[in-house]
């Protein structure tokens, strides 16, 4: 022997590990419980985030509907009389092929140069039935369901009525009322200018155009055949009403310009309506953060308990921790196998808490009817979460286990 | 030449008392000096100091006065890391109560201080057989320690505790609990260890056990020059000296 001349002893990583495994092992009920902690925190937190995702696209599909999707497209301001029409006429052909186009059509004002005197037709009615110069709006078929019209009573003109430019018209519930119409029927047709046009129905709704509820509507085809071309100098410029699906409007409003002139697709104006994205993003960041700190505060708690029972067991083992050290192995190694344990543990813990967090998200989404969002690349590092939590849990008692003396602990060896 | 230091060199020692050892530790100081080959038995009444004694000398107990000479080096100034190096490379330490992991095979718990020497597994596997064949165990090797006999406990204890090839083999009380064949043949492995030229140092209070030995110590004996020769049947060697 050579005094303090003799090499440290020292523990090989592999042997370290190997300790582990088989003290883990040894200690199927202990390992099981402190595993069990590790997955409750682990599968906790990874529910946690899995609903905190789900709830968070369920409120973004919630905002999402109510994301713009009306475009309206104008022509130029034009500067002469008799100014061409500015869309081709197969404009809503060409808008409809577009990919997120719901609905679209092409609408004007029609206006006469002088007031527009509508009332019901003085063949049918008597003389003192009321009068009104409400607006007159020529539109498509198309244009009558992007403005989301329905009618309460009677039908919407048809491709029929617009390409055969019968005299049908469609009344405005409110204007109805102020001019005393009751039903399509009581009067069957109402004058306008001189011009009699059969009423087919009372618009009773129009969700994206509440105008319409005080105008008559005019099929495009007829209007132009009684009253002429759009007179967009006196300001009722034609207009495309596009509708689109949530969240396609803004591409919708680069493309529509090309799609109805690519040759001069600047010279259209595109207006959207302002998107109120920014509130949804907020609510569900504001929720994602809280949830999000929740899963940590059990992801903390959970490793406290596990330290807890970690420390019990070391207590429990003094005798071989102090056999271990009598044996030779130096404080570090005692440390380093607590903590090797304590990884293991963790990274088991971590692995079936991952599982069972995403089939307990799965499981409530599916109960909500709503649907479960878990990122797999939020997946990945979860174990990892485990690993850590258990290297967390295990360093207090991994020190309590490297100081425990070796003369005190022997004492408390249990017989065989 | 420089002549070698004895191999254990005590100079006015007191040994710590615990809780256990209460008011029975020993209160007087051990001079006490063991030459290297040695086996010294130490023997004394029950609560004599003889296992306190035994962790200082094992290191795993820090004196509460006094100076300890490990091979010419005082141990008191040692760190822990060094103390724990000279536990695992030399000196094989016994327990009283055969301490063991009972759900480890008897192989595992004899190889068990050689995972702390840094040796590859396969060496070993090797050094835990040779031994267990030492000590008569080589057919129990992969038993599993809670389905060995008491005799049979002792001395896979000190299959662990020669593993390591120690120059210092510390025994306490190795053959209590034991009948009398089991303690012979404990005494008999604890004698070739002796014999192979390694100090051995049992604390004991068989005097059968004592009997075997080449030199006893009592302890717990008052310090009077008198008393301390006195050693049943052996008497202590010039060597070693109690006051």
């Amino acid at each position: 022997m050579s005094g303090v001349l003799v090499r440290r002893t020292t523990l090989r990583p592999a042997d370290a590990l190997g300790e582990a495994f088989t003290s883990i092992v040894a200690r199927p009920l202990a390992a099981t419980a402190t595993g069990f902690g590790t997955l409750l925190a682990v599968a906790w937190f990874v529910a946690v985030l899995g609903l905190v995702s789900t709830a968070s696209g369920q409120v973004n599909s919630v905002f999402t509907q109510r994301l713009p999707t009306t475009i309206l497209v104008t022509g130029p301001v034009p500067k002469v009389l008799d100014a061409p029409f500015p869309f081709p006429a197969d404009v809503e052909q060409r808008v409809d092929a577009l990919t997120g186009v719901v609905a679209s059509g092409v609408y004007w004002q029609v206006r006469l140069g002088r007031p527009v005197v509508v009332s019901p037709d003085p063949l049918t009615q008597a003389d003192s039935a009321p009068a009104a110069t409400p607006p007159v709006i020529a539109g498509t078929p198309g244009y009558l369901a992007a403005a989301g019209a329905a009618v309460s009573q009677g039908r919407l003109f048809d491709a029929w009525d617009q390409s055969h430019a019968a005299q049908v018209c469609l009344v405005g519930s409110v204007l109805a009322r102020s001019l005393g119409i009751s039903s399509p029927g009581s009067p069957h047709t109402i004058d306008i200018n001189g011009a009699s046009f059969v009423i087919a129905g009372i618009v009773g709704e129009a969700g994206r155009q509440p105008s319409l509820l005080r105008a008559v509507l005019l099929p495009t085809s007829a209007a132009t055949a009684l009253f002429g071309p759009p007179d967009s100098t006196a300001g009722a410029r034609p207009a495309v009403l596009i509708v689109t699906k949530p969240g396609a409007a803004e591409a919708i409003a680069r493309q529509a310009p090309f799609a109805i002139n690519a040759a001069l697709p600047h010279r259209l104006i595109v207006s959207v309506r302002s998107l109120p994205v920014l509130p949804g993003r907020q609510v569900a960041s504001t929720l994602s953060g809280l949830f999000v700190a929740v899963g940590w505060v059990g992801l903390a708690v959970g490793v406290i308990a596990i330290a807890g029972l970690t420390a019990f067991c070391v207590l429990q083992r003094t005798p071989e921790f102090a056999l271990r050290r009598a044996l030779g192995a130096r404080r570090a190694h005692i440390a380093s196998q607590v903590l090797a344990e304590s990884v293991i543990l963790g990274l088991l813990g971590g692995l079936a808490g991952a599982s069972i967090g995403v089939a307990a998200v799965v499981l409530i989404a599916k109960a909500k009817g709503w649907t479960p969002v878990v990122a797999p690349q939020a997946l990945w590092p979860v174990p990892l979460i485990g690993v850590a939590a258990g290297m967390i849990a295990g360093i207090a008692p991994a020190i309590q286990a490297a100081w425990i003396r070796p003369s005190a602990g022997l004492r408390r060896f249990p017989p065989l | 030449m420089t002549p070698h230091p004895p191999l254990i060199e005590l100079s006015g020692l007191l040994i710590r008392a615990g809780r256990r050892d209460g008011a029975d530790a020993p209160p007087k100081p051990i001079d006490l000096v063991v030459a290297r080959g040695e086996m010294v038995m130490l023997t004394g009444q029950c609560r004599s100091g003889r296992s306190g004694l035994l962790n200082v000398l094992g290191l795993l107990d820090r004196p509460a006065a006094g100076s300890y000479l490990l091979n010419g080096v005082d141990v008191a100034k040692l760190r822990d890391r060094e103390r724990a190096a000279l536990r695992g490379r030399q000196i094989g330490l016994v327990f009283q109560r055969k301490m063991v992991l009972p759900t480890r095979s008897v192989l595992d718990n004899v190889m068990l201080p050689l995972r702390y020497l840094g040796l590859p597994r396969w060496r070993r596997i090797d050094a835990a057989a040779q031994t267990l064949d030492r000590v008569g165990l080589a057919t129990m090797a992969h038993l599993m320690a809670w389905q060995l006999s008491a005799g049979e406990l002792a001395l896979c204890a000190i299959g662990r505790a020669l593993v390591a090839r120690p120059s210092l083999v510390l025994c306490d009380e190795p053959t209590a609990g034991l009948d009398q064949p089991a303690a012979a043949q404990v005494i008999g492995v604890l004698a070739n260890v002796h014999r192979e030229g390694r100090t051995v140092v049992v604390a004991t209070a068989d005097q059968l056990a004592a009997a075997y030995s080449g030199r006893s110590v009592r302890l717990g004996e008052p310090a009077s020059p008198l008393d301390f020769g006195v050693r049943l049947p052996i008497t202590d060697t010039q060597a070693g000296s109690l006051r």
